[in-house]
Parts: C-alpha cells; sequence; structure tokens
C-alpha cells in the first residue's frame, strides 16, 4: 500500500507541477537556472487525430472526422500546422434544398497558426487561426433523375484551439476543438465556367459553420 | 503563397543595393537586428488573409467568394482594368499596400526590398483573394501609393516615439505611432520594444528635421459659378517638410527627404481629402554660395486631388530641384521645380451616367509642378504652387479615351499675430481642358478663396 501511495503522490504531484520549472540545480557562482527542455514546442512534428463534427446549419447531422497534418515551429510560442483531414455528414431530406436525404463529406487543406501560452512544460494549451481550401461533395441516397447537384468548393476560415500533453519522449497526445467557417451553396453541373460569374447573392447560401472536436497523436522529431 | 518569394527576392534585392533599415551605423558591440523576410512574407500573407476574411464574413463583399478555381481561372485569363470606385482605387488600394510595405519595414527590410514585397502582397491579393481577374491598375496604385503611404508612416511613427517617454507620454507617442505604422507597431508589440538593438525597425528617430503648419480655414470667400459646394464648411489643412526639401536631412536613403500637403474639404456629398506626397529617392545635395543650399533629387509622388466634383489622382515619377537661398532667422527664399511621368493617374468622369461602376478615366502622362515659399524668421508668409498634369486617357473599358490638361494653382499669404500662430488668405485655382473621343472639346474651372488661422511648427 505503501508503494502505490507513493506512486499516486508521485503522479499527483506531477501532474500539479506540469509547466512549472523544476528547481535549479545547484551551483555555486553564479547561480544558473535551469529550464526543462521537456514538453517544449517541437521543430517538427507529425500528428493524427480524429473525432467528431457537428453542422449548425438545418437539416445536416454529425459525423466523424479524421485526419493529420506536420506541425512546424516558427517561434518561441507560435508554430504553423498543414493538415489534410476528411469528415463526412448525413442530410436529411430538404437539407440545402434538396428533394432527397444524402451525404456531404469535406475534404480540408488548411494551414493553421498556433500560439501557444507557454514555450515550455508538460502541458501547452494554443489557441488557432486557419485558413484553407475546403472541397465539399455530396452524393444521394438516391440516385435523382435530375440533374447532378453538388457544392461549390470554398476558401474558408478555420478558429480553435487546443491542447498537447508531453506522454513521454516524442509522443503527446493532442486534443482539439475548432470551428470551421464555410460559406457555400449547393449548384447543378456542369460548373460555371469561368467560376466569377456566379451570384453569391443569387444563391441559397448555406453556412456550414461546423464544431470539430478532436482527439490524437503527436510524434515530435 | 506568392508574398514569400517576393520577400525572399525583395531581401536579396536589400542586400544588392545595400539598403538596410533606416537606422545603420551601430557600435561593432551592440546587438543588431537580423531582417526576417520570412516573417514578413508570412505578415503579408496575413494581413492579405486578414482583408479576406473581413472582406468575406463581416461584410458579405461579393468578390470575397473565392476558392481553387477562381485561383485556377484568375492565372489562366490573366489581367485586366478594373472598375472600382475612384477612392477605392486610387486610397484604399494604396492604404493596403501600405500595410504590406510596413510589414516588410517592420522585419528589418530597406525601401526598395519593402517595395519588392508590397509588390508581393499586391500580386497574392491579385491572383487569389479576389475572384475578379487581376487588375493592373490595382497592382500599379496598390504598389506604387503603398510604397509612399508606408514609408511616411513608418518615418513619422519613428519620429513620434520616444525611448525615455514613460506613462502618459509613452502611450499617447505608441498610440500615435500605432495609428501611422499599425502594422509596425504590432510588430513592436510582439517583440517587446527593443528600442535598444541598433537598427531595429521602428525605433525613435528623434534627429529628423520636421516644419510644418496646421491650418483651419473658414467660409468660402470667393467661388467660382461652377462650384456647387458649401460656403460655410470649414476646411482643415496641413503641410508637413520632413528632412528639409533643400537637402540638409539628405542622407542617401529613399524618403530622407519627403514634403506633404493634405487637407479635409466639404465637397457636395461627402468630406474629401487632398494628399500631396513627394519624397526623394535619389539625390544630391548641390554646394551653394554663403546661405544658399540646393538639392537635385528623383522623386516619387502620390497624389489624390479634390475640389467640389473635380477629382485626380495618380502615382507619378519626377527629376527635379530645390533650393533655397537666405538664413534663419532672416528672409528665406525656397523655390523647387519639377519634371515627370505620371505612371498612373485617373480622373473624374463628369459624364459617366448612372449604373457604370467606373466613374473616372485611367490615363498615364506628364507631369510638372513648381513652388515658391517665402519665409521670414521661420515664419512662412507667401507660398504659390503650380501644378500641371497632362493626361493620355487610356482607351479601356469605361474611361473616356482621349487626352487631357489639368493646372492647379494653389497660393497664400499669411502674417504672424502672436507666436507660431498667423491668420491668412489663401485661393485655389483648378482647370480641366479636355478633347475626349467621343465628346470632343471643353473645359471645367473651379476657383475659391478662403481665410484661415495658421499655426506653424
Amino acid at each position: 500500500m505503501i508503494a502505490v501511495s507513493t506512486v499516486i503522490s508521485a503522479i499527483a504531484l506531477n501532474l500539479a507541477l506540469a509547466g512549472v520549472e523544476p528547481a535549479a540545480a545547484p551551483a555555486l557562482n553564479p547561480p544558473v537556472p535551469v529550464r526543462a527542455e521537456h514538453g517544449r514546442l517541437p521543430r517538427l512534428a507529425v500528428e493524427l487525430d480524429s473525432g467528431a463534427v457537428f453542422f449548425g446549419e438545418e437539416g445536416f447531422g454529425s459525423g466523424w472526422k479524421y485526419g493529420g497534418g506536420v506541425f512546424f515551429r516558427t517561434g518561441r510560442r507560435t508554430g504553423v500546422e498543414v493538415l489534410l483531414e476528411k469528415s463526412g455528414v448525413p442530410m436529411e431530406a430538404g437539407a440545402a434544398g434538396l428533394p432527397g436525404s444524402g451525404r456531404m463529406s469535406m475534404t480540408s487543406l488548411l494551414l493553421d497558426g498556433q500560439l501557444y501560452m507557454f514555450d515550455n512544460g508538460r502541458v501547452l494549451p494554443y489557441a488557432l487561426a486557419g485558413i484553407g481550401f475546403i472541397f465539399i461533395g455530396y452524393s444521394p441516397d438516391v440516385p435523382a433523375a435530375g440533374p447532378e447537384m453538388d457544392f461549390v468548393d470554398r476558401l474558408a476560415l478555420q478558429i480553435g484551439g487546443g491542447v498537447v500533453y508531453r506522454v513521454a519522449g516524442g509522443l503527446s497526445i493532442s486534443g482539439k476543438a475548432r470551428y470551421n467557417l464555410v460559406k457555400t451553396w449547393i449548384e447543378e453541373l456542369p460548373a460555371t465556367d469561368p467560376r466569377r460569374d456566379d451570384d453569391p447573392y443569387a444563391q441559397n447560401m448555406l453556412h456550414l459553420y461546423g464544431l470539430e472536436l478532436a482527439f490524437g497523436l503527436r510524434f515530435s522529431f | 503563397m506568392l508574398a514569400a518569394p517576393a520577400a525572399i527576392a525583395a531581401f536579396a534585392l536589400n542586400l544588392v543595393l545595400g539598403l538596410p533599415g533606416p537606422d545603420r551605423a551601430p557600435a561593432r558591440t551592440a546587438p543588431r537586428f537580423t531582417p526576417r523576410p520570412l516573417t514578413a512574407a508570412a505578415e503579408i500573407a496575413g494581413i492579405n488573409f486578414g482583408v479576406w476574411a473581413i472582406n468575406h464574413y463581416l461584410t458579405d463583399e461579393f468578390y470575397s467568394y473565392v476558392n481553387w478555381e477562381t485561383m485556377w481561372q484568375n492565372f489562366r485569363d490573366g489581367w485586366e482594368w478594373d472598375r472600382s470606385q475612384f477612392h477605392i482605387n486610387f486610397y484604399n488600394h494604396p492604404y493596403g499596400g501600405s500595410l504590406f510595405f510596413n510589414a516588410a519595414r517592420a522585419n528589418g527590410l530597406g525601401y526598395w526590398g519593402s517595395s519588392l514585397a508590397t509588390l508581393g502582397g499586391s500580386l497574392m491579393w491579385e491572383m487569389i483573394m479576389e475572384k475578379y481577374r487581376p487588375s493592373i491598375n490595382d497592382l500599379v496604385a496598390t504598389t506604387a501609393g503603398g510604397c509612399v503611404l508606408g514609408e511616411i508612416g513608418h518615418r513619422f511613427s519613428a519620429l513620434v516615439r520616444k525611448s525615455e517617454a514613460r506613462g502618459l507620454g509613452r502611450i499617447w507617442r505608441e498610440a500615435l505611432g500605432t495609428v501611422l505604422d499599425p502594422v509596425g507597431a504590432l510588430n513592436r508589440l510582439l517583440d517587446g520594444r527593443k528600442d535598444g538593438i541598433a537598427g531595429y525597425p521602428g525605433s525613435p528617430d528623434p534627429d529628423r528635421l520636421l516644419d510644418g503648419q496646421l491650418v483651419v480655414a473658414g467660409p468660402v470667400l470667393i467661388r467660382g459659378a461652377g462650384l456647387t459646394g458649401t460656403r460655410a464648411a470649414p476646411l482643415l489643412g496641413f503641410t508637413l517638410s520632413y528632412g528639409d526639401p533643400a537637402g540638409m536631412g539628405w542622407a542617401g536613403k529613399p524618403f530622407d527627404v519627403f514634403a506633404i500637403r493634405g487637407r479635409f474639404r466639404c465637397s457636395p456629398d461627402k468630406p474629401q481629402l487632398s494628399l500631396f506626397i513627394d519624397g526623394a529617392l535619389f539625390g544630391k545635395k548641390l554646394p551653394g554660395r554663403e546661405t544658399a543650399s540646393h538639392f537635385l533629387g528623383l522623386y516619387q509622388h502620390f497624389e489624390y486631388y479634390g475640389i467640389d466634383t473635380m477629382r485626380i489622382a495618380g502615382t507619378s515619377f519626377t527629376g527635379g530641384w530645390t533650393s533655397r537661398i537666405g538664413s534663419d532667422p532672416g528672409l528665406q527664399l525656397t523655390a523647387s521645380a519639377r519634371l515627370g511621368w505620371l505612371a498612373l493617374g485617373g480622373s473624374d468622369d463628369f459624364t459617366g451616367t448612372t449604373g457604370q461602376r467606373r466613374s473616372y478615366n485611367m490615363a498615364t502622362g506628364v507631369t510638372a509642378a513648381a513652388g515658391l515659399t517665402l519665409t521670414a524668421r521661420g515664419f512662412e508668409l507667401g507660398e504659390i504652387v503650380w501644378r500641371h498634369y497632362a493626361l493620355f486617357n487610356l482607351d479601356v473599358l469605361d474611361s473616356l479615351a482621349g487626352r487631357e490638361s489639368w493646372d492647379i494653382l494653389q497660393g497664400q499669404i499669411c502674417v504672424p499675430v502672436r507666436s507660431r500662430v498667423g491668420i491668412g488668405l489663401a485661393a485655389e485655382y483648378c482647370s480641366r481642358r479636355y478633347d475626349f473621343r467621343d465628346l470632343g472639346p471643353g473645359s471645367r474651372n473651379a476657383v475659391e478663396a478662403r481665410a484661415f488661422v495658421v499655426w506653424q511648427f
């Protein structure tokens, strides 16, 4: 029992001190504080994550997302991450003005800027803002007799935050909450060419503002 | 994106031309600021993304609905002359360019490097951030105008800041510096204001010469019959002369010497801004006899003028000289002349019909200017300035092809009343003669006189 309580105490102490610098190593002249290197932002990291996505637009359900990214440190507390993600949600009949039910898929190629609260520690919370290409697809559950329909792809913003918890060595677990801000509409194919001739004000505008919650693993190098 | 290679190229150009930031010659042992071209590129891209986000999510602009197809089609379909409104193309675009320029300046690039970075930022915006085809006139106005507005903002913000300022003094100085150079101020904030580092961009620059005057003019005294604005509207004007136009402050870097003449004036529809800015890109001080000083230079101009419904704007490059004869505190006479190329100009289209988006003509042409100023005991007693624009209007969509000739004559006399405060009379005459291909010849004129109060410093 003593051993178990000791381990629990050690874990509790470790969590309590997460992100706190350890005491300076004894030195004679002059005393130089030693910064903990654990949890420091890596120069390069690969992250894989998965989670759920929810859309506020009427008739759109929730679904799963998965993806991965490469993180580069750009400053003491800043970094950028290039992400490739995919998600899909069911659509009820009537959603986006479509007669039948179907499924919307979203593939995103994003560039996220990340601003970390601390530059060192086991736990590293951060805020993010990103921009990227959102490729949106539509597939009806039952193929309709009319013209083929599809969503118009968009450039869109993403804002949110996350936290990285270093488990050991170069391995961390991560959690993210992000909000995608896609404004688009559904169109008959073939698409307009040139695309600039589209009049967005004449469309049934869909605000596909989706909340993504994801957990993943980050491998630092 | 497009801004990144531009900023790197800008940095390389900067090194080749040997023109780093405004502050050189530090002590050898002092820490020196290292230029950050990649950070500049990232900030320029960030500015574009930020402006796009405002346009897309807050103001829901038509042109903000972009995707990879619009970007690819912009590259495919190439350049055009756009049809945005006068103030958008000749003021908003240059202001946007000044943010690009200052992002580069704030990261240690010099004038020429920052100019190239501004070009990169403008290219990025035109090619991928709007769904319209890329616009030639926007690229020119953003880049050329952005360099002028950006450099004067950068210079003035450094003039306003003071290292030893504390408390309220520091707050207002940094706040004013932020208005003049917002991107530079943001960088100072993120960097933690490192004024102690040699060459740190935006560091206080207290040794520059700055003369100027602030004018408040009352109701109109005399007005031409063709003018339609209100007679009661006050006018606020200012003149700033940085680094001495006769070359005393010239240290060999672009815009070591520049002058701004601006005013807010009530036009029939809304307050109207006029700005004449000219800065020396290259120059040489010439030896003069005893109390005389002369300066020969190649200048870059930003011009945005309006009186009533007559408007002209543009960006030009001229060669010219400025001479000053006499010594302070005695009588001093300053004379200047310029002649050069109006690279891109715009003049209002008074024949424009409702529904046309563009209400002005695109032009290129020749520009000339001359000025004479008389000063006694450091107080400016009188001044007369003449500007001429010979426009060759381009045969592009919604522009009236043909030729125009503009002459703007501005003069004032004033007497000191108390210390640096004086009263005076100012008169302005604007003449526009035109010969449009589809309308034939004609002319319009405007004349106005006002009484004013001036504070000179």
